[in-house]
């Protein structure tokens, strides 16, 4: 079953490199069938034939965020966030997936997104923009489910913003998820089905461009495309890393805001995309703020919780973990900005929680907020 | 009692979440960091606190039922794996640390790993000496049991060094308070040194009193390249016979060089040796001292030497050193990892007959280590796990220890035995007309542990050979 990846597992040293800042690890004080390393012995064990490929196997291997922190950690130079994503696919193949998780992929299957949600509902924030949005342009806007259902200002602030900033910008008609979840849940078949359609919808607008705030979403246009065999050949970015290019090269409105901001490197933004500089250099161009590094970040960045579908696995923990990041926020900060929407999610819980005085703001609503002032 | 029962027994005393026993658990925690033991426990016991330490060895003693201590299991000698089944005693959850800046002290419990300990002390400007390469994982527990060092030990030595006191729970449940937290302490028999690297075999550590100190100042690095080992030995015996005092001495031989350069592309000078070494103190006595080591580098016959004081070049002049288990990790499945140590007038003459046993039987042996204290890890590396050649590895492995012997050096510095140097602890022993020495061992562990339920099957109970575990 797991034979293609046995001669890969070898290399693992058992080192226990990757266990120390491992998120779920840590929620889990250390347990080992919780950690990274052993995962990647319970994968060795099936391999081998040692261990029956179980449910309760699967749930390990679906108790981990993906946010990549092992992988820069382990010695071996093991792609471990590669390694559990495979092992999903593989225990999914035999029926072996969690309960949650096969019910957030039936409801992607059957409404087109994560949260059962109705189609209508996903360009409620069109409400909040004064014209209705266009259709067709040269760049096209992919929102993603949660920031279209959970975050509606920032669907109104990304597409304001890149309006304002004199970029032909198209609203994806008919948007629904890209399959991003599907391929975390190892539904490999259905991802590529719901990419494709994606594509096409994408292309229909006449771009050649996708802007997207959600790091998954990005991913799955650029970097899972290649591995189901779909080569669409159009231009992918990230919200912060497009509006950077902009800043670059094009004189755009001052931003001015008074506040000392923070920034949160979603995993999936930094560790899995290396996009680290773009959104400090927008943070830092708004006049007024004051920027102040996180005290893990960049490469080394604490996850947030809410990656590779561990939310809908386990909730208490996934958000435990999120209250955890917040201990990384240096004193006296009023904004912890981040570029994705499940980390806004995510820590904006965290906020809650703990009843902390600071205010969770994706990049493009802290600009627009900037720019409107 | 049936395990059965004595599990259910377990259960009802700790509570049902601290005693594991699902197969997925059992079999990772089969597992250390070595490529060749395995084991399988009846049980895994998360210990939250001394109590619960207690509890379990109360039972497990009434039982006759093994317990093997461990912290996150980085052990490389086998030395946590179950071989007699038992309990694996998980300390992992036990993580309080607390800074005692007024007495220069911190309280760590055994699941804190050295790292964590290391960055509160260095919140009040202090740090712990002790650096095993492991460091962010080890665990304090783990540290004092196998009595790890690393690469500050050419300075500062290894845990025995800078621990103060311990609590350990024996079979029984009793609790041992050894030691006292003050840094002169003179009481009897010095039975806190008896557990110190004593490997789980006499009873469980579950708290440690160390100390630690002031960080210091400035350091200043120094990569030193030499044409041959010969004279990469000969400037770091120059350097341990004059007052520079290095923090760290740390040496590379060509093939980890070379190593290094293949995985990480760092375009090093493929020489013969390379020397890295540190010296910290005040800022003005540390650049002097940094200019004295450079003219002794020189003079011994070096290639180059750079100096860095920045950390943007320090950490350059590091890469390879950090890059050089990484690297054979890369490059081979299997690396069996040595810890010999042997007097440093005989440092080069052991890495010259480490060499020959590599050409002799065509197995790739890469040689780093801290070699300011004679301590080095000569890494053999096979690129297959198939019997002949573990059965291989291992007899290298073996004529690498006796070299050590052989040149009144000793088969571990920091490691410990385990089940892995089982055999060339017994040599070594031997060869020191000493043999008697393991039944005063085995007479001192009855005292504690009359049973013999701690850590069974270990280093001095049983010789085991690899391919049997």
């Amino acid at each position: 079953m797991l034979g293609s990846v046995k001669r890969y597992l070898e290399y693992c040293k058992r080192c226990g490199f990757c266990i120390v800042k491992c998120p779920v690890s840590q929620v889990f004080d250390g347990l080992e069938t919780f950690s990274p390393r052993g995962r990647v012995l319970l994968l060795y064990g099936m391999s081998m034939g040692e261990l029956k490929a179980t449910i309760s196997i699967a749930e390990k291997l679906f108790s981990c965020t993906l946010c990549g922190y092992c992988t820069i950690k382990c010695p071996a130079g093991l792609e471990l966030e590669e390694l559990f994503s495979s092992g999903r696919r593989t225990l999914n193949n035999i029926g072996l997936v969690p309960g949650e998780i096969a019910e957030i992929s039936r409801r992607i299957l059957e409404s087109g997104n994560p949260y059962n949600a109705p189609l209508e509902e996903r360009e409620f924030w069109t409400n909040y923009i004064e014209e209705a949005p266009r259709r067709r342009g040269s760049v096209a806007l992919w929102l993603g489910c949660t920031t279209a259902y959970r975050r509606m200002d920032t669907c109104a602030a990304a597409y304001s913003l890149l309006k304002t900033l004199g970029v032909d910008v198209a609203i994806v008609e008919d948007e629904r998820c890209c399959g991003a979840p599907l391929y975390y849940a190892g539904y490999l078949k259905e991802f590529k089905d719901f990419l494709k359609q994606a594509i096409m919808r994408v292309m229909n607008t006449g771009a050649d461009t996708i802007v997207t705030p959600c790091p998954s979403c990005m991913r799955a246009f650029k970097e899972y495309s290649a591995k189901v065999g779909l080569n669409h050949g159009l231009k992918v970015y990230h919200l912060v890393e497009y509006l950077g290019k902009l800043y670059l090269v094009k004189p755009i409105p001052r931003f001015e805001l008074e506040a000392r901001v923070t920034y949160h490197d979603p995993c999936e933004l930094g560790r899995h995309l290396g996009i680290y500089d773009e959104p400090r250099k927008l943070i830092e161009s708004v006049r007024g703020v004051r920027f102040i590094e996180m005290n893990a970040s960049r490469e080394l960045a604490n996850c947030c919780g809410g990656g590779g579908l561990y939310l809908a696995v386990d909730p208490d923990n996934s958000i435990k973990i999120a209250v955890r990041r917040l201990e990384d926020v240096p004193p006296n900060v009023e904004v912890l900005a981040t570029a994705c929407p499940s980390c806004e999610v995510m820590l904006s819980i965290a906020v809650e929680r703990l009843e902390a005085d600071i205010e969770v703001l994706d990049i493009a609503d802290l600009l627009w907020r900037a720019l409107s002032k | 009692m049936e395990n059965r029962s004595v599990l259910e027994l377990l259960k009802s005393t700790l509570g049902e979440n601290k005693v594991l026993c699902s197969l997925e658990n059992l079999y990772v925690y089969g597992f250390d960091a070595t490529p060749v033991y395995r084991g399988k426990p009846m049980a895994v016991i998360r210990a939250y606190s001394t109590e619960d330490v207690m509890k379990v060895l109360t039972i497990a003693n009434d039982y006759a039922i093994p317990v093997v201590p461990r912290g996150h299991g980085t052990s490389l000698t086998g030395a946590v794996i179950p071989v007699e089944g038992g309990l694996i005693l998980d300390l992992s959850p036990m993580k309080r640390i607390e800074v005692d800046v007024e007495n220069g002290i911190v309280v760590a419990e055994a699941g804190a790993t050295i790292g964590e300990v290391n960055a509160e002390c260095r919140k009040y400007g202090f740090f712990f000496p002790p650096d095993p390469a492991s460091a962010e994982v080890a665990t304090v527990g783990g540290a004092l049991a196998t009595d790890a060092g690393g690469m500050r030990g050419a300075r500062y030595g290894t845990m025995r060094n800078w621990v103060l006191a311990m609590k350990v729970v024996v079979p029984g449940g009793r609790v041992l308070r050894l030691g006292a937290p003050v840094y002169k302490w003179r009481c009897g028999l010095n039975l806190l040194h008896l557990f110190v690297g004593s490997e789980g075999t006499l009873g469980v550590i579950t708290e440690a009193t160390l100390k630690m100190l002031p960080l210091p100042e400035k350091i200043v690095r120094l990569l030193a390249l030499f044409e041959t080992v010969d004279e990469a030995v000969t400037a770091i015996c120059s350097i341990r016979r004059r007052a520079l005092n290095p923090l760290i001495l740390e040496l590379l031989d060509e093939s980890t060089i070379k190593s290094v350069n293949e995985v990480f592309n760092l375009n090093m000078p493929e020489v013969g040796a390379a020397v890295i070494a540190d010296v910290d103190g005040p800022k003005e006595a540390v650049e002097r001292l940094g200019k004295e080591m450079a003219e002794v580098f020189e003079e011994c016959g070096a290639i180059s030497v750079r100096i860095a004081s920045d950390e943007g070049e320090m950490e350059k002049l590091y890469a390879a050193r950090r890059g050089a288990y990484p690297a054979v990790s890369r490059l081979y499945p299997i690396v069996l990892i040595e810890d010999i140590v042997v007097p440093l007038s005989k440092l080069a003459e052991a890495i010259r007959r480490i060499k020959e046993l590599s050409s002799k039987y065509g197995v790739a042996i890469v040689v780093f280590g801290h070699a300011g204290d004679g301590n080095i890890h000569p890494c053999i590396c096979m690129s297959s796990r198939d019997e002949e050649s573990m059965r291989l590895a291992e007899k290298v492995f073996y004529e690498i220890c006796r070299i050590a012997i052989e040149l009144g050096g000793t088969v571990s510095g920091e490691h410990g035995i385990g089940l892995q140097k089982v055999h060339a602890l017994v040599e070594e022993l031997k060869y020191r007309e000493s043999s008697w020495l393991l039944e005063v061992m085995r007479e001192v562990k009855k005292v504690f542990d009359p049973k013999g339920i701690m850590n069974p099957g270990k280093f001095f109970m049983r010789c085991r050979k690899c391919w049997e575990v």
